[in-house]
């Protein structure tokens, strides 16, 4: 097998706040292959979108990192090597394309603005490369585009214009946070469409970070549930479309997703809400929402079992 | 079955542009919809199909510009906004709103947001009873009476989402629109609201209008579907004919572009672009056109209008012929 374009392990993250320490993620491993779609699933606070944050190096003054690995295409990823790559090699399409985007700007100019910052493109040929990347992410009439400003843009071109920004650079890895919510469902499968098809055809790695299962299942190769800064849960595709899931939490979660039952009696409620993840915690943070859990689910460190061979589960009594 | 309420020819113009660009914007654009006691029909489309629209003049919240709405054999239409909010079947009719978070009064404890809309649409009743019934509906959707003193910006999402449908059913209504009530919400809180509804619904026998743009929250929670398309019903059927055997090409779009893990890898014809202008349709044409997959000369020729394919199943396509509907089942 060759070695992953990024590999992270033993990622902790924490946030010094006023109230006390909120250990944001803990023990994260992950590693994404060369053209991999890699889902990261879970609820909101469970962390998925600040380890985006984390691997951007995005994360405000208060956030104490402490990283055992963390590599991106053989090279080591820290604070002076990754904001080098950013925009070039690593690249992120944020949640709201209406509040991410420059609102007195006009769009044309806004990807120029990426292109001269982070490529190797003069400014007097950037507009030719801005329209292209315009026409690339399928926005018709990129000539006439390229002078439009957001406001005059429906939220699924704004989306796209994201996209083109994103991938102006050609970059190796692309985050999409939540890239379609808030989009129209015949939008979003537009826009997904596109970014795996990009995905394909440049062998570009993908994280996509979604709230639902569905999606990710039908997009991503490969997805990771997490729960309270854990990540309890890797499974193929297969295995997450079949509902094949052995963490008492993604089984929940699978249940939880209207799409994935027939009935109003099939869908099934997560009880409880996330802990508090301030002050000391179980080793097992959903502990406290399991109707599996036992005394010693409290006690470190968690095994971690493997169905299969791309598959992990970390639970003490996984189903 | 009785139809509790029925709303014939409904149209929502709103005036746009000055001068030289004056026009009418076809915000709901002749609509027929008659719900049943007890029933759920969900009301579904791309944003600015018209569907909220569609609800706050069932609701009675915005005039209708033409068209007639019954309640129980009551004109409610042609009442002025300002009388049919003093009158009975405003607590009759009660809505639930889309966002949690911005509408319930933050100055207000979670108790006194249901106890003061009692007061204001019950005014026979006297404090005690009021309290009484504020408490009820408080446990009807499962908050704890801890709760009943805290301001909203002391809630989560989904206590909030609560307290929205608690002042709504607290009226004891018998039509609830509901507003697009879980799309504010994580999948977690959304299948606990999803089920609160199902049960309040099997308990009290309410009708419910559900608005919603995610069809698998349809699938699950509506008896029938109406599907929107610039102002107007382009196909209603029950919630297994609209998802089984779709008749217009829309419809049969919406449901291919929702997420599926098993239509992993293939190549779905997707719906490219966005809806035409609803400013000054065209009365002569299908205002699908352009956009669809099967235009014909036909379609440009004359507006198809709504027609039945099979017992209880409308479309309003040139080519949604019961034997296209019966080849697409196969």
């Amino acid at each position: 097998m060759r070695p992953p374009l990024l590999s992270i392990s033993g990622l902790d993250l924490d946030f010094r706040t006023r109230s006390g320490t909120v250990k944001a993620l803990e023990g994260i491993d992950l590693d994404l292959a060369r053209g991999e779609i890699l889902g990261i699933v879970g609820e909101s606070g469970s962390g998925k979108s600040v380890l985006s944050f984390a691997i951007m190096g995005l994360l405000d003054g208060a956030a104490d990192l402490r990283v055992a690995n963390m590599t991106f295409g053989g090279m080591s990823l820290d604070a002076g090597t990754v904001a080098e790559m950013r925009g070039r090699e690593l690249s992120m399409i944020f949640q709201s394309p209406r509040t991410a985007l420059n609102p007195i700007r006009k769009i044309g100019r806004q990807i120029e603005d990426v292109l001269v910052r982070h490529g190797p493109v003069p400014r007097r040929k950037a507009r030719a490369a801005a329209i292209a990347a315009l026409a690339q992410v399928r926005i018709p009439d990129p000539e006439r585009r390229y002078d439009a400003y957001p406001f005059e843009l429906s939220g699924g071109m704004c989306q796209r214009v994201m996209i083109a920004m994103a991938l102006a650079c050609n970059p190796t890895m692309l985050i999409a946070d939540e890239p379609t919510t808030g989009l129209d469902v015949t939008t979003q499968a537009v826009v997904m469409d596109l970014i795996r098809d990009i995905a394909r055809d440049r062998q570009m790695s993908v994280m996509l970070i979604t709230h639902d299962l569905a999606l990710a299942g039908e997009y991503c190769d490969r997805v990771l549930v997490m729960h309270a800064g854990h990540i309890v849960e890797t499974a193929g595709v297969a295995d997450i479309a079949a509902g094949d899931l052995h963490h008492p939490y993604s089984q929940r979660l699978f249940a939880a997703t209207p799409a994935s039952s027939d009935s109003l009696d099939d869908l099934a409620a997560i009880p409880g809400t996330l802990p508090d993840l301030r002050g000391t915690l179980p080793a097992c943070r959903y502990m406290g929402r399991c109707d599996r859990a036992r005394p010693d689910c409290a006690e470190g460190p968690l095994p971690c079992h493997r169905p299969s061979a791309d598959h992990t589960v970390l639970c003490r009594y996984p189903l | 079955m009785t139809a509790i309420l029925k709303a014939t020819g409904l149209r929502k113009l709103y005036p746009v542009g000055k001068m030289f660009t004056k026009g009418l914007l076809h915000a709901v654009d002749g609509v027929d919809l008659t719900v049943a006691a007890g029933e759920c029909i969900g009301l579904v489309g791309e944003s600015g199909c018209g569907k909220s629209t569609l609800a706050r003049l069932v609701a009675r919240l915005i005039p209708a510009t033409d068209g007639a709405i019954t309640f129980r054999g009551n004109d409610i239409g042609s009442q002025s906004l300002r009388r049919f909010a003093a009158g009975p079947e405003r607590a009759r009719i009660q809505v639930v709103f889309q966002d949690p978070h911005e509408s319930l009064n933050p100055g207000f404890t979670a108790l006194r947001i249901v106890a003061d809309h009692i007061r204001t649409l019950m005014p026979q009743l006297d404090h005690g009873q009021i309290m009484a019934r504020a408490e009820a509906a408080f446990a009807d959707v499962g908050l704890p009476p801890a709760l009943s003193r805290r301001y909203p910006h002391q809630l989560s999402g989904g206590q909030k989402a609560r307290v929205g449908i608690a002042r709504a059913i607290a009226v004891d209504p018998e039509l609830l629109i509901l507003d697009e009530p879980t799309s504010a919400l994580d999948v977690s809180v959304q299948a606990v609201i999803l089920k609160l509804l199902g049960e309040l619904r099997a308990k009290r026998g309410m009708s419910y209008i559900f608005v919603s743009h995610d069809l698998d929250v349809i699938r699950l929670i509506c008896d029938r579907v109406a599907v929107m398309y610039l102002g107007r019903i382009i196909e209603t059927g029950t919630t297994a004919q609209i998802f089984d055997t779709p008749a217009h090409p829309y419809t049969r779009a919406l449901i291919d572009g929702s997420p599926d893990p098993a239509r992993r890898g293939m190549s779905v014809q997707r719906l490219e672009g966005s809806a035409s202008s609803p400013v000054n349709p065209d009365p002569a044409r299908c205002n699908f056109m352009g956009r669809c997959p099967m235009s014909a000369p036909l379609c440009a020729e004359r507006a198809p209008a709504l027609k039945e394919t099979r017992a209880g199943h409308l479309a309003a396509c040139h080519f949604a012929s019961p034997e296209t509907a019966m080849q697409k089942a196969e």
